[in-house]
């Protein structure tokens, strides 16, 4: 529980007045609380910069630092308000009396498929996740993903088979793993919306056929004999060559 | 602290000004004689006082940045740590015997595991150590796309010429020719496995064009081309039962009798226990190096990214190559300060956006390759003045995004940078409405181990180092001096391809002696001999931000 | 095929899976979070179309219990209430004013008969058939659709057409659904028990609405029976059929005709 004991007012010495201004820490002190402790940090830095000047050296909850990896999903209450709030802490700047928890790992089962075997069916997914299908439609999922994702939206369509549909809204998932740890049904999304992305990119999407055709001209030689010219030429052939490329011009070996 | 502060308003009311003039124009291209002036001049890499000749190893002259230079110049952490403090590494007894150890949790290291699979090493003769989660890596954070020349008007060949150009035509043009002869079968592989490329209705790939390339053949799955691709592969290891261990980065490789590698020592980062893996086959696909902060430079790099490739390598007599070549992105987020260094995907200009200064002017073209770009931008901001000036003194240029709602109609933005747009929205800037402030920041390792055409590691005299592989960012001479946008999502799947293929290979016939760690003993007495006396102590493993606010 | 009769059915835009599952739980609040979101979500839609009626159309007989049910619960109790909101603070308000209404309702109260015998093509002739309502359009006696003991709504507009619904005691007995994951062994008596009950009065098909009625009775006579006695067919499919709309027929239905005289 938040401490109730006023925080101390003092400033500790030293490092102050040099980080003020550099990445966005102001002048102002906020309180926070890390494990249940109470310190002052400068307002305007993010959680992961926060925890950092405190001293932290951190080995979890922490990954890419910009917003794409979901290692450092972060959870938080406030003062006089009963909600759990969520968000990554390299991109959340620090409130007052924010009340943190990192999340060092997120529990969730992925279950084993050889995508091989498998169709593009709601029921194959159902099968392989069959919580999905306890969703209540609470929400909570939404409410916490900081990829602004309508979770519940995408569960859904899985449900009534649409997989296409779901695949489309789930694509900016980073997997931190926030909605699973709310989820009353204990659905582990981030899994069911793996499985949905890689059934729609394997077997919906139609395929590229001018893909298919170029890596048989490869396989067959039809480069092999203009690349070994190219390469016996040297680089004083590859810098005219490539100047004539640069300008939209055909290139012949 | 939400949107933009007031002072900097009139800079950006000159930016929608002179929009519509702009939009009509294209900045003129550089020719390749004031390309050099350019680069000689503004380029961090020029700066004769930042890099200094390598004192002893493999590649000893060779020049690296200072930083570089100061962890190849270090004591072994194993060494400081245990063998001279009388903790036992016990390697009579090793805690994992494999075929194949893959060091490095990123796609060059998921692709490696998958094609040695493929190539009947058993799930469970495979172990995948990485120093952080399984795909924390820089790959993940990959936004713009990925080459592959696939189509009609396309050739390898073409490919082949723009990465030479890109790379000043230092690249090793045997390896380059295996990059863009297998760019496409990697992605018909990747489209295989279920990665949701951007395609028209019929399938046909979208494909859009990059700094510094002739064609359009940039793939991508909207801006989170890197996400897609990760975490498709690592769905599919994980699938495969290939044994996985986190939180678990290597400190030293370790060798036999005959000095070929043997394995690695693990410490596991919770508990700092080491572990002894003996394998086959050892595959180093550990990333690049951009929380070293060379010069300063903020990076777009992810928290792992120290090095450590490149280090454990050294140790073992690999030959380094244009280590003193680093990729500074040309727009990296100046603002807000909260995220400097992020990186702003090269997909905003190939889109339209145009880099502009404080009086209006688009002062480059913006689909140059990166080093140019980057150094135009800071001749911009140094020589030129015509930056904008943040009030802890940081400089940026405008990058002016609406222009591509206006190219390419209302919804681009939304439609194929959802990141970006998020990215910024959080902290209240529009960017389809608003310029992003931008200044180079710290990208990538152009160079690095010096591999063969088998992506085997290679020593003295050019002969590759027993049992060794490496792909991926953490190799060099793929790129030459700069990499261009795409080649390097290309470069680890094709790469980490052939290690994973070549791995399986070599553990089905190699021999691996008794496990030693001479090679450590020898390098501290090669440190003493050069009389090089420091507490640096590396691989670095971690950055230490402790106490810190310059940093991201 | 309501369009046949005037009448717009418009697709919600947004909607949930009602929360059968939940229909099950002791919670009474958290029964009614799905439910619930859905009415709100049926209101906006009504005010973004401006459809006066709020009418919400469901056709399957579990949803309508399930919907009517937390609406009713909603409109009478503040603890209830209370709880769902606090979920649901993502939407708007609900007012309680959807009216939540079953298919074979919009047949019996909505549509003109007259209109109906004049699109009539395929006089049913005659035709014996067992209606089956289940549980869960008649009852709870709130949400009851028509005389839990002595039902008719749904055999009403079959007369019309010609056809003769029978009377037998199963007509509104409880398929035994709820139980057919956890004991299949007393599940399947019953649609078995249904069955003979029916083909005793001389029936020749199921009528019903409800897709769980429908697999159950199914299921049952081939689990019992080895083969399916009487086959089971929805209520549209037969108004269709008699008004020789084939187009809305399934696939799998489309011999209709043979199949009924064929008495399988």
């Amino acid at each position: 529980m938040p401490n109730t004991v006023e925080p101390v007012k003092e400033v500790r010495t030293g490092k102050k007045k040099e980080i003020q201004g550099a990445l966005g820490a102001g002048k102002r002190m906020v309180t926070i609380y890390v494990m249940g402790k109470w310190y002052e940090v400068p307002a305007g830095l993010t959680i992961l910069k926060a925890l950092e000047y405190l001293g932290y050296r951190l080995v979890r909850g922490v990954g890419c630092r910009a917003g794409f990896c979901g290692a450092c999903t972060t959870m938080w209450v406030k003062k006089n308000d009963y909600r759990l709030y969520s968000g990554l802490a390299c991109q959340t700047i620090v409130e007052d009396g924010m009340y943190l928890v990192q999340i060092p790992f997120v529990p969730a089962e992925k279950r084993l498929y050889d995508i091989e075997e498998l169709e593009p069916t709601g029921s194959v997914v159902l099968a392989l996740y069959p919580e999905v299908a306890r969703c209540i439609g609470c929400n909570s999922c939404t409410k916490v993903c900081p990829q602004e994702i309508q979770v519940m939206d995408a569960i859904q369509e899985i449900i009534r088979g649409n997989i296409e549909k779901a695949a489309r809204m789930v694509f900016d998932c980073i997997a931190c793993g926030s909605c699973s740890l709310r989820c009353p049904a204990e659905i582990k999304h981030f899994h069911v919306f793996q499985l949905v992305r890689r059934l729609y990119g394997k077997y919906i999407a139609p395929k590229a056929k001018h893909l298919e055709r170029r890596v048989k001209e490869i396989e067959e030689g039809k480069y092999d004999g203009a690349l070994d010219r190219l390469i016996k030429a040297g680089p004083d052939k590859w810098r005219e060559l490539a100047e004539k490329a640069q300008k939209g011009e055909e290139v012949e070996i | 602290m939400s949107g933009y502060p007031p002072e900097f308003r009139e800079s950006i009311k000159v930016i929608e000004e002179t929009r519509e003039e702009r939009l009509k124009i294209t900045p003129p291209r550089i020719s390749p004689e004031e390309k050099e002036e350019l680069l000689r001049k503004y380029h961090p890499d020029y700066k004769k006082e930042a890099k200094r000749p390598i004192k002893i190893g493999a590649s000893k002259g060779e020049y690296a940045p200072h930083e570089v230079a100061n962890l190849l110049e270090a004591h072994s952490y194993l060494y400081m740590h245990a063998l001279s403090n009388g903790v036992e590494i016990d390697l009579e007894d090793p805690d994992f015997d494999v075929d194949v150890l893959i060091i490095g949790g990123g796609g060059g290291g998921a692709t490696t595991a998958l094609w040695a699979l493929y190539n009947g090493v058993p799930s469970d003769r495979i172990l995948l150590a990485t120093k952080l989660r399984f795909g924390d890596a820089n790959t993940k954070m990959a936004q713009g796309g990925i080459q592959a020349a696939d189509r009609e008007y396309d050739s390898p060949v073409i490919h082949f010429l723009d990465v030479m150009r890109g790379g000043h035509y230092t690249n090793n043009p045997d390896l380059v020719r295996i990059l863009v002869t297998n760019a496409p079968f990697i992605i018909k592989w990747l489209e295989d496995l279920g990665v949701m490329f951007d395609k028209e209705p019929d399938g046909t790939m979208i494909e859009v064009s990059g700094g510094g390339t002739s064609r359009l053949r940039m793939h991508s799955a909207g801006d989170y081309t890197g996400l897609e691709i990760m975490r498709t592969l690592m769905d599919e290891v994980l699938n495969r039962e290939v044994r996985v261990l986190e939180f678990s980065p290597a400190v030293e490789l370790i060798t036999d009798e005959e000095g070929n590698v043997a394995g690695a020592v693990l410490m596991n980062l919770e508990t700092e226990r080491y572990i002894v893996v003996r394998a086959k086959s050892t595959v180093l696909t550990t990333g690049g190096f951009g929380r070293l902060h060379i010069q300063g430079f903020q990076t777009t790099n992810h928290y792992g990214a120290t090095m450590d490739g490149v280090v454990l390598a050294y140790r073992v007599g690999a030959q380094i190559r244009d280590l003193d070549s680093v990729q500074y992105h040309p727009t990296g987020a100046a603002w807000p300060l909260q995220i400097a260094g992020q990186l702003v995907t090269e997909k905003v200009r190939s889109l339209g956006a145009q880099l502009v200064n404080v009086e209006g002017e688009a002062f480059v073209y913006p689909l140059e390759p990166r080093d140019v770009v980057a150094a135009a931008i800071i001749r911009e901001c140094e020589d030129r003045k015509k930056g904008v000036i943040t009030h802890v003194g940081t400089c940026g240029v405008w990058l002016d995004s609406p222009m591509i709602e206006i190219i390419r109609g209302e919804g681009t933005i939304e439609r194929y940078l959802p990141a970006m747009l998020r990215q910024f929205l959080r902290f209240g800037i529009d960017i389809r409405k608003e310029p992003i402030l931008v200044y180079p920041t710290l990208h990538y390792q152009n160079g690095g181990i010096k591999i063969n055409t088998n992506a085997q590691v290679l020593g003295d005299g050019g002969r590759p180092i027993g049992n060794l592989f490496a792909a991926g960012e953490v190799t060099g001479g793929v790129h030459g001096k700069n990499r261009l946008m795409g080649n390097s999502l290309l470069e680890i799947t094709v790469f980490g391809r052939i290690a994973g293929i070549n791995a399986a290979k070599n553990a089905k016939h190699s021999h691996v002696g008794k496990l030693t760690l001479k090679h450590v003993y020898k390098w501290e007495e090669m440190l003493k001999q050069a009389g090089i006396e420091t507490n640096r102590v590396a691989p670095m493993i971690l950055p230490d931000y402790r106490g810190d606010v310059k940093y991201r | 095929m309501l369009n046949e009769f005037d009448i717009d059915v418009i697709e919600l835009d947004r909607w949930i899976c009602c929360g059968l599952y939940h229909g099950l739980t002791v919670d009474t609040a958290y029964q009614a979070v799905a439910p619930i979101r859905n009415l709100i979500w049926a209101q906006t839609n009504a005010e973004k179309l401006s459809i006066d009626n709020n009418y919400l159309l469901t056709l399957c007989s579990m949803c309508y219990n399930i919907l009517k049910s937390a609406h009713l619960r909603y409109l009478r109790d503040e603890n209830i209430v209370k709880r769902v909101k606090a979920y649901l603070n993502d939407e708007p308000e609900y007012k309680g004013n959807i009216k939540v209404i079953h298919f074979i309702q919009v047949l019996d109260e909505i549509v003109s008969y007259s209109k109906i015998k004049e699109k009539l093509v395929n006089n049913l002739d005659g035709l014996k058939i067992a209606a089956f309502y289940g549980c869960t359009l008649l009852r709870p006696r709130e949400v009851a659709i028509d005389n839990s003991e002595n039902p008719q709504v749904m055999q009403n507009l079959p007369r019309i057409l010609g056809a003769e619904p029978i009377t037998y005691p199963y007509v509104n007995q409880c398929c035994l659904g709820y139980l057919v994951t956890k004991r299949p062994d007393l599940v399947w008596k019953r649609p078995a028990d249904i069955t003979n009950s029916a083909v005793d009065k001389g029936a020749k098909i199921f009528v019903t609405t409800c897709p769980l009625c429908a697999y159950n009775l199914l299921e049952g006579q081939k689990n019992v029976f080895g083969d399916v006695k009487r086959s089971v067919f929805y209520e549209s499919e037969l108004i269709a059929y008699a008004l020789g709309k084939y187009e809305y027929l399934k696939n799998d239905r489309l011999n209709l005709s043979e199949n009924i005289l064929k008495g399988v």
